[in-house]
Formats: C-alpha cells, structure tokens, sequence
C-alpha cells in the first residue's frame, strides 16, 4: 500500500521504553572507504572500511502523571556526577510504525550530548545526540 | 439579556512614571520668588503639567525655597484631601525636607508648584504654593508619583485586544496538532476628540500625546476601560435598577507606542492613541450583590412558581 510516512509515525525507545513527548529524532550512517587505487588503474577504487551511527532527538521536558520525565532520564547519562563508564550504554530503537508493522533501527550509542533550558515563550525540551557503537542489532527498514 | 451601547464606556487614566528619581540642584538663581517660580536641570519632556511630583532635598536639609504650607500625607505617602478634593494643609509654619506638589512647566522650563490638579493644567495664580528667595544651593530628587485616576475627557472610541500565545507540543505519534498555553499580551487603541485644557475634571487626551515623546522617563500610564460605568443602563432587553451603578473594566499599565493627530477640514480634530499592555491585565466588575430573603438557617426561600429564590425588596431609584 502506497504510503509516505511523518511524524506521527515516528517512535523513540530508549532502553526498550517508548519515550514520552519526542519532538524529532534523526539518524546517520557512514561507511569510511579505503582507497585501493593502484599504479596503472584508469579509475579510484575502493573497499569498505568502517561503518559510523549517530544521530540527534528532541524530547520536551515534561512529567507525566506518573511523574515520569524522559527528558530528563536522558539528561542524566550526561549529568552525573558519577562520571561515565564504559557501560552506560542506552539501546536505541528509532522506529516507524505502519499500522502493526515496525520499521526499525536499533542500535547500542552513548549520549554524547544534551542541551536543555528555558526560554520566555517556549517549552522547555532536551536536545540529545548519541554515537552508536558496535554494529546495528536491527534494520527493518 | 441587556442590550448595551459604547455609551456606558469610559475611560480613566492614572498617570504614572515607571522610571526613578531625578536628581539635580536647585541654585539660588535658579528660583524666581517674585513669580513663585523656579527650575532645575532636567531634559525637556521629563515633567508635563498636571504631574504629581515628590520634591526632596537629599543633603537632609529642608526645602527653603519651597513656601511655608506642608501638606499632609498619610504614612504610605498619599495626599491627604477633602471630600471636595482639596489638600489638606499643615499651619504648622515651617519648612519641610520634602513635599509633593502638582507642577505646571511653562515654555522656557520654568516650573510653579500647585496643590491641585486642576490649577496646575492651567497654571493659574490660584492654588499656586509661594516660594522663598534661598541663599545656597539645594540638592534635590524629584520623582513622579502616581496619582488618583481621572476621567479621559471626549474620547471618541476605544478598542482593547488580548491575546495568548500558544506554543506547539505536538510530539511524534500524535495524530492531532497540540498547543500549551503561554503568555498574555495586550494592546489597544483609542481616539478622543483633541484638546489641551481639562475639560471639567477629565483629562485632556493631548497628555497621551505628551508621554510618547517623554523619553526620560518612560511613556507609562495606568488605565481603566470601562465596559459599563456607573449611573449608565442597558439601551433596552433586560435590566433592572439595581444594576445602574455597576461597573466592569479592563486595569491594566500602558505603554503609548503611537500617537497621531488627523485634521481635515470642517472635521473635528482627533487624537489617536495605540498603546500595548505591560504586565497583568485584569477585567474586574463592581456590581452590586442580589439580596435574597433568607431562612433562619441561611438556606434559600424557594417560590412555588419556579426555582428562583426570594428576593429582599431594595430602593430601585438609581
């Protein structure tokens, strides 16, 4: 079925848990190439070297009524006061639904940076990148 | 449902200044006691006549060049009057190291000190305080003073808006666009048939026209817009007398942001006023409350014929 895909479609889960309130998120994906030209060649070739994910998401910073705040649970991998280990990785799942179907990308990042505040006039929100790490664990796009 | 015309409307304005103290120094030269008149530095635009200024000598000494009358004030600074308006003065005779007087500014930025509103638009002899030749010079702060509101006089029309800004939360997977409600703001305009002298009691709109250009101290004022004044009734539907005296109006600071004047011939000449809001805007009433008869244990008496309560009888004459 033809069909173009917005943000309603769009899902965040962060830790297998659907995040409340996301604005936007994006992804990006890399392949660094090695360059295998050689003397006589009439044309550059290359080989794949490694592959790079990263992306961003905006989340408002908002309770529920449980008082959940995923805003703000993201903002804490970043402000700690604990440092980072190498552990503190979060499982992404960047996801577009089509009705029972998922289309997802999951991968393992760590937040690499937050930015939140309040301006007059504005909701506040949080502002986070991740840099993935490993391979993809899922791509069904 | 009353029916109500823009007849039942008014406007008040309290002048207002949300700026500080000015300060400066009044010379011996500076004061003229054959005239009763004097001045000090101060950029032209910082006072209009009809003002109500506190004067001040910051050295602690007393106002010598200031006449003999004190006025009385309460402990929060007002003026103390008459049910006729008029101030209150002290025989006791002696300076004082501050006073609040009304100012009339001549052309050449003379300044008279008066004890009412009204001989200050005029600067006539009446109401005009004596000043003394002084012998040193007198360092002063002189700082405008909110006042009592009066009636604006000839205003053609007003128009008030309010707005709310929204701010757009709709997240991923929402299928229906979502909006937080943010600040509040405020603006208006107004058109009042030109005048310069008070006309009765009301204020001349040329005093608007006066404060966009008062760079010194802001273009601030206070306003009520009246919605219904008192002693006014609906045009026709239904009203009853007690509701004669009602009153509901927007309150709320004004900046003037833009004032003009049109002329055109055999046309009456019309100042128009734009302003915006500066914080809270408050629509208030004063009505008066709906006496009903009461049971010994303040429940309501019910009548038979409908659901409505029992009312006291009251004097109807407005």
């Amino acid at each position: 079925m033809a069909k173009y895909y917005t943000g309603r479609d769009g899902r965040l889960l962060i830790d297998g848990l659907e995040q409340v309130k996301v604005t936007n998120w994006s992804l990006t994906g890399s392949l660094e190439v090695l360059e295998t030209t050689t003397l006589s060649d009439a044309q550059r070739s290359y080989t794949p070297g490694v592959q790079e994910f990263s992306g961003t998401a905006g989340l408002l910073y908002y309770n529920d009524a449980a008082n959940r705040n995923d805003a703000a649970t993201a903002l804490k991998k970043i402000f700690k006061t604990s440092g980072v280990a190498s552990t503190d990785t979060v499982d992404m799942r960047l996801r577009l639904v089509e009705g029972s179907t998922n289309h997802d990308v999951r991968l393992t990042a760590y937040i690499t940076s937050v930015t939140y505040g309040a301006s007059v006039g504005e909701v506040s929100s949080a502002q986070i990148s991740f840099q993935g790490t490993g391979a993809l664990t899922e791509a069904s796009l | 449902m009353g029916v109500y015309l823009g007849n039942v409307g008014n406007v008040e304005l309290i002048r207002k200044s949300l700026e500080g103290v000015k300060e400066s120094i009044v010379n011996p030269s500076d004061v003229n006691a054959t005239r009763d008149r004097f001045s000090f530095d101060f950029d032209e635009g910082y006072l209009i006549s009809g003002d109500l200024v506190e004067i001040s000598t910051t050295d602690g000494t007393t106002l010598d060049f200031v006449g003999e009358d004190i006025r009385l004030t309460t402990q929060a600074g007002d003026l103390l009057t008459t049910q006729a308006g008029d101030v209150l003065i002290s025989n006791l005779q002696e300076s004082a190291t501050d006073g609040m007087f009304y100012v009339f500014v001549d052309d050449i930025g003379g300044v008279k000190l008066y004890d009412n509103f009204d001989d200050s638009l005029e600067g006539s002899t009446s109401g005009l305080v004596a000043l003394s030749a002084i012998t040193r010079d007198i360092p002063i702060s002189v700082e405008v003073k909110n006042r009592g509101g009066r009636l604006l006089g000839s205003v053609r029309e007003y128009e008030i808006n309010t707005s709310r800004e929204v701010v757009d939360i709709t997240a991923l997977s929402d299928q229906h666009r979502q909006q937080y409600s943010s600040l509040i703001s405020g603006s208006g305009r107004l058109s009042a048939e030109w005048d310069y002298l008070k006309e009765g009691d009301k204020e001349p709109v040329n005093y608007l026209m006066q404060l966009i250009l008062r760079t010194e101290i802001g273009s601030s004022f206070r306003a009520k817009f009246y919605v219904k004044y008192e002693n006014t009734s609906a045009a026709s539907g239904s009203f009853n007398a007690a509701q004669t005296n009602d009153q509901l109006w927007w309150e709320f600071d004004a900046i003037v942001t833009n004032s003009a004047v049109s002329f055109a011939p055999s046309e009456v000449i019309l100042g128009n006023i734009e302003f915006v809001a500066t914080g809270p805007i408050r629509l208030r009433a004063k009505t008066t409350p709906v006496e009903r008869l009461l049971q010994e244990d303040g429940s309501r008496v019910l009548l038979e014929q409908s659901s409505d309560s029992l009312l006291l009888e009251t004097d109807e004459s407005p």
